[in-house]
C-alpha cells in the first residue's frame, strides 16, 4: 500500500463520525420512511372516517401501555448515559448498556401483555390492521434493539469499546428511534383516545 | 489506539489459501461483489428474456394458443418484477459497486461484509420470487404492480413468494444504498472533494438516495399486502375502512422514484462514455450534477400521474404540471451529452455507439413519456401498448443499452481485456434494429388501442403488427447471444489490456487492468474531477509518453 492510501486510512480513522454511525443514521430515515407508508394510510384512513376509533373497537385499556412507555423513556434515559459513559471512555457504560438491555427487554414483555385480551383483531375494521400490524412492526423493532444490545455487551466485554464509540453511538441513535416510534404509537393508539367511548 | 491496530496486524493469522470457488463465495472484495452483480443480473435476463421470448411468440399471430391465461398472466407478471428488480437495477449497482470505490480512489467500499450481503439478498429474493412456477396456482398474475384486490383474491403461495421476494430485494438495495452513500461521503480520496467526483458516482448517489427514501415506502406496502393475504387485515378493503388507493399510493410513491433509479445509473455511464469518446470534457459537469439531484427530488411529486384514469387523482393538473417540469433538467441532459459532442474528435467505438443508441432510444422514451403526461392523452392510451413502447424506450432502449455502452467501456478494466469490436458492431447492430423493430410498433398497436397484458387478440388487423414486433424480439434475443459470444471469445485471449485503453479521465484508469485486490498502488494527484486526463496531459507536456501506453500488463 502506498503512503498515500496509508495517510488518507489514518485521516478517516482519526474523524469523528465514524462510517458506522453514518450508515446508522441513513438506515433510520429509511426506517422512518417505512413507517411513514403506515402512517400515510393511518392518517387517511382517520381522515375518511366520520367516527375514529371506528364503533366496532373497543378502546383498550390505558394502564399498561402507559407504565411502558415510562418504561421505554427511562430506557433512553440509561442509553444516553451509557453513550456518554462510552464517549469517556468510562466502564459504567457496561452497566448502562445492560441497564437499557433490561428495560427493553421489560418493555417488550409490557408491550405483549397490553397485546392480550384486546376486543378487536386484524380483520376488525382497518383501525385493527392498522393497530396490530403497527404494533407487531415496532415489537420487531424492539427485538432488533434487545438484539443490538447484547451485541453491544459482547463487544464491551471483549475490551472493544474501549478502542471504538460507535458501535455504542450506533445503538443509540437506533433505541432513540425505536423510542420515538413507541411514544408515536402510544399517542396514536392510546393517548389520542382518551375521553373518547 | 495505533497500538491495538499493529498488534491485531502482527498477530493475525496467515491468510488460508482458499478454493476459487469458496474465494468468489465468500469475498468482500468491492470488484468481485459488482461482478457477481452483473453476472446474476445476466442470468435472471435470461429467465426474464425467455419468458419475454415465449410472450411474444403467443402474441406472433391472432387466436393464439401457446399459452394458457394463466401462465401468460404469470409471465407478465415475473418479466416485469425480473427485469426491473433483478436485472436492470442490479446491473447498475454492479458497475457502482466495482467502479464507484475506484472512481473515488477507495480501497473498497465503506461495509464490505455488508456489501456481500446486499449480493446474496439478491439471488434469495429473486428465486423466491421464480419459485412461484413451482407451487399449486403458479406464480404471481397480478402483474408487476401487483394491484389490489387482484393480488389479495389471486390463490397460490405464488404471490405470497412475490411479495416476500420483493422484500429480500428491497432490503438489499436499501443496504446497498446505505453503502454507497457513506462510501461516497467519507471514504474519497484526498483531494477528491464531492464536486471532482466523477459523473457516475453522482448519479449512483441520487439513486441511492432515492432507494434510501423511497423503496421502504414499498416495503411498507408489501407488508400491508402479505397481512392482508396471509393475516386477515382490511387495508385494501372499503367495506372495512380501507382503500383500494392506499396500494395504488404507496406502490407508486415508490414506483415513480424507481424509474429514476433504473435511469440515473445509465445517465451517468453515458455521461462517463460520451466525453471520452469525443476527446472533450463532459460539457456543464455542474449542470448534470444538479440536474441529477433536481430530477432525484421532483422524482417524488409525480406519482399520482399512474392513477390518472383511476378517478382517485384529486388534482390532474398539479402532477401533469410536475411530470413535465421533469422533462426540463431531463432535457439540460440531452443538451449536455450534444454539447459534449458538439465539434468533438468523436470515435465510434462500440461503447460510444451504444452511447449513442442509449441518447437516441431514451430521447424517443422520454418523448413519448412528456407526452403521455397530459391528462388528456394518458386517459386514451392508458394501458394500451402505447405504454409498453414507451416503458421499453426507457428500460431497455435507455437502461439496457447504456449498460452495455458500460460493459463495453469497463470490461476491459474489469477483465483486462477488451471485447472483440467487430463481433460488438455486429452486436450493437442486431440490438439497435432488433429493438426498434420490437417495441416500436407498439405504439401503433397502442394508438389503435390494442390492451396490454392480454393473452391473445381477434383478428383484427393487428397481426402483421405483432409478428414484426415477434421477429424484433428474437433479433434482441440474438444479440444478446452475440454479446456473450464475444465475451466468451474475448475472454479466452490473453490478458493484454493496458491501464487506460481508452484515454479515460477518471481513477479507474489509474490502475492496472484488471486492479489490483487494494486498488491502487498510487494515485495521480487530483486538482480536477478528471485526474487521469490532467496526468496524461502533464505528461505529455513534460515530453514522456503517456502513462497509459507505459503500463505493463498484469
Amino acid at each position: 500500500m502506498s503512503e498515500n492510501s496509508a495517510t488518507a486510512l489514518d485521516h478517516r480513522a482519526v474523524q469523528q463520525t465514524s462510517n458506522s454511525v453514518l450508515g446508522m443514521v441513513l438506515f433510520v430515515i429509511s426506517e422512518a420512511m417505512f413507517f411513514m407508508g403506515f402512517f400515510a394510510v393511518y392518517f387517511s384512513a382517520y381522515a375518511s372516517a366520520k367516527i375514529w376509533p371506528p364503533r366496532a373497537i373497543a378502546i383498550p385499556p390505558i394502564g399498561l401501555p402507559t407504565a411502558g412507555v415510562l418504561v421505554l423513556l427511562g430506557s433512553v434515559a440509561t442509553m444516553a448515559l451509557a453513550s456518554r459513559a462510552g464517549r469517556n471512555r468510562d466502564r459504567s457504560m457496561i452497566t448502562w448498556t445492560a441497564a437499557t438491555l433490561v428495560l427493553a427487554i421489560v418493555f417488550a414483555v409490557i408491550l405483549l401483555g397490553s397485546y392480550r385480551g384486546l376486543g378487536f383483531h386484524t380483520g376488525t375494521d382497518i383501525y385493527g390492521s392498522l393497530f396490530w400490524v403497527l404494533s407487531m412492526v415496532a415489537l420487531a423493532h424492539v427485538i432488533g434493539g434487545i438484539v443490538f444490545f447484547v451485541l453491544v455487551l459482547i463487544q464491551a466485554r471483549a475490551g472493544e469499546l474501549e478502542v471504538r464509540h460507535d458501535p455504542l453511538q450506533a445503538a443509540s441513535i437506533y433505541w432513540n428511534f425505536v423510542a420515538i416510534i413507541g411514544v408515536v404509537l402510544y399517542a396514536t393508539f392510546y393517548l389520542a383516545n382518551v375521553g373518547a367511548s | 489506539m495505533t497500538d491495538i491496530r499493529e498488534e491485531v496486524l502482527e498477530h493475525r493469522p496467515a491468510p488460508r489459501k482458499k478454493s476459487a470457488l469458496l474465494e468468489w463465495l465468500t469475498t468482500t472484495d468491492h470488484k468481485k461483489i459488482g461482478i457477481m452483480y452483473l453476472v446474476n443480473s445476466f442470468a435472471f435476463f435470461a429467465i426474464g428474456g425467455m419468458f419475454a421470448l415465449t410472450m411474444r411468440t403467443q402474441l406472433a399471430q391472432p387466436n393464439n394458443d401457446l399459452v394458457s391465461h394463466a401462465v401468460y398472466n404469470q409471465l407478465v407478471s415475473v418479466h416485469g418484477t425480473l427485469m426491473i428488480f433483478l436485472v436492470i437495477f442490479p446491473f447498475l449497482s454492479g458497475f457502482g459497486n466495482y467502479f464507484v470505490p475506484l472512481q473515488i480512489g477507495a480501497l473498497d467500499m465503506a461495509f464490505p461484509r455488508i456489501n456481500a450481503l446486499s449480493f446474496w439478498l439478491l439471488p434469495v429474493g429473486g428465486l423466491t420470487i421464480v419459485s412461484g412456477f413451482f407451487v399449486p396456482g403458479g406464480a404471481a398474475a397480478a402483474g408487476w404492480t401487483s394491484y389490489v384486490p387482484l393480488s389479495v383474491q389471486q390463490s397460490g403461495a405464488g404471490e405470497d413468494l412475490w411479495v416476500l421476494g420483493l422484500i429480500i430485494v428491497g432490503v438489499s438495495s436499501i443496504l446497498g444504498a446505505i453503502n454507497f452513500i457513506v462510501t461516497m461521503l467519507r471514504m474519497r480520496a484526498p483531494g477528491m472533494s464531492m464536486l471532482r467526483m466523477p459523473i457516475f458516482c453522482w448519479s449512483t448517489l441520487a439513486t441511492s438516495l432515492l432507494v434510501v427514501l423511497a423503496t421502504p415506502v414499498l416495503t411498507s406496502g408489501l407488508l400491508m399486502l402479505l397481512a392482508e393475504r396471509s393475516f386477515g387485515t382490511t387495508f385494501f378493503d372499503p367495506a372495512k375502512g380501507g382503500a383500494v388507493a392506499y396500494w395504488l399510493n404507496t406502490f407508486w410513491f415508490f414506483g415513480h422514484p424507481e424509474v429514476y433509479m433504473l435511469i440515473l445509473g445509465a445517465w451517468g455511464i453515458v455521461s462517463e462514455i460520451i466525453p471520452v469518446f469525443s476527446a472533450k470534457p463532459l460539457y456543464g459537469y455542474k449542470g448534470v450534477v444538479v440536474a441529477f439531484m433536481l430530477i432525484s427530488g421532483l422524482s417524488f411529486s409525480v406519482w399520482a400521474h399512474h392513477m390518472f384514469t383511476t378517478g382517485l387523482v384529486p388534482n390532474l393538473s398539479f402532477f401533469a404540471a410536475t411530470t413535465e417540469l421533469i422533462s426540463v433538467p431531463t432535457g439540460v441532459l440531452f443538451f449536455n451529452w450534444i454539447a459534449t459532442m458538439w465539434k468533438g474528435k468523436i470515435r465510434l467505438e462500440p461503447p460510444m455507439l451504444f452511447a449513442l443508441g442509449f441518447v437516441a432510444m431514451f430521447l424517443i422514451g422520454g418523448i413519448d413519456g412528456v407526452w403521455m403526461a397530459e391528462p388528456a392523452m394518458d386517459f386514451a392510451v392508458h394501458d394500451t401498448y402505447w405504454v409498453v413502447a414507451h416503458i421499453h424506450y426507457v428500460l431497455f432502449g435507455g437502461t439496457i443499452f447504456g449498460v452495455m455502452a458500460g460493459m463495453y467501456y469497463w470490461f476491459p478494466k474489469m477483465f483486462g481485456r477488451v471485447l472483440d469490436r467487430k463481433i460488438g458492431y455486429w452486436h450493437f447492430g442486431l440490438q439497435f434494429v432488433g429493438f426498434n423493430l420490437t417495441f416500436f410498433p407498439m405504439h401503433i398497436l397502442g394508438l389503435e388501442g390494442m390492451p396490454r397484458r392480454v393473452v391473445t387478440y381477434s383478428d383484427t388487423g393487428w397481426g402483421t403488427v405483432n409478428l414484426i414486433a415477434t421477429i424484433g424480439a428474437y433479433l434482441i434475443g440474438v444479440s444478446i447471444m452475440v454479446f456473450l459470444l464475444n465475451v466468451v471469445v474475448t475472454l479466452r485471449r490473453p490478458a493484454t489490456a493496458p491501464a487506460d485503453p481508452w484515454g479515460g479521465n477518471s481513477l479507474e484508469w489509474a490502475t492496472s487492468s484488471p486492479p489490483p485486490a487494494h486498488n491502487f498502488d498510487e494515485l495521480p494527484p487530483i486538482h480536477t474531477y478528471r485526474p487521469v486526463f490532467d496526468q496524461r496531459k502533464a505528461l505529455a507536456a513534460s515530453g514522456s509518453r503517456p502513462a497509459a501506453e507505459e503500463e505493463s500488463v498484469s
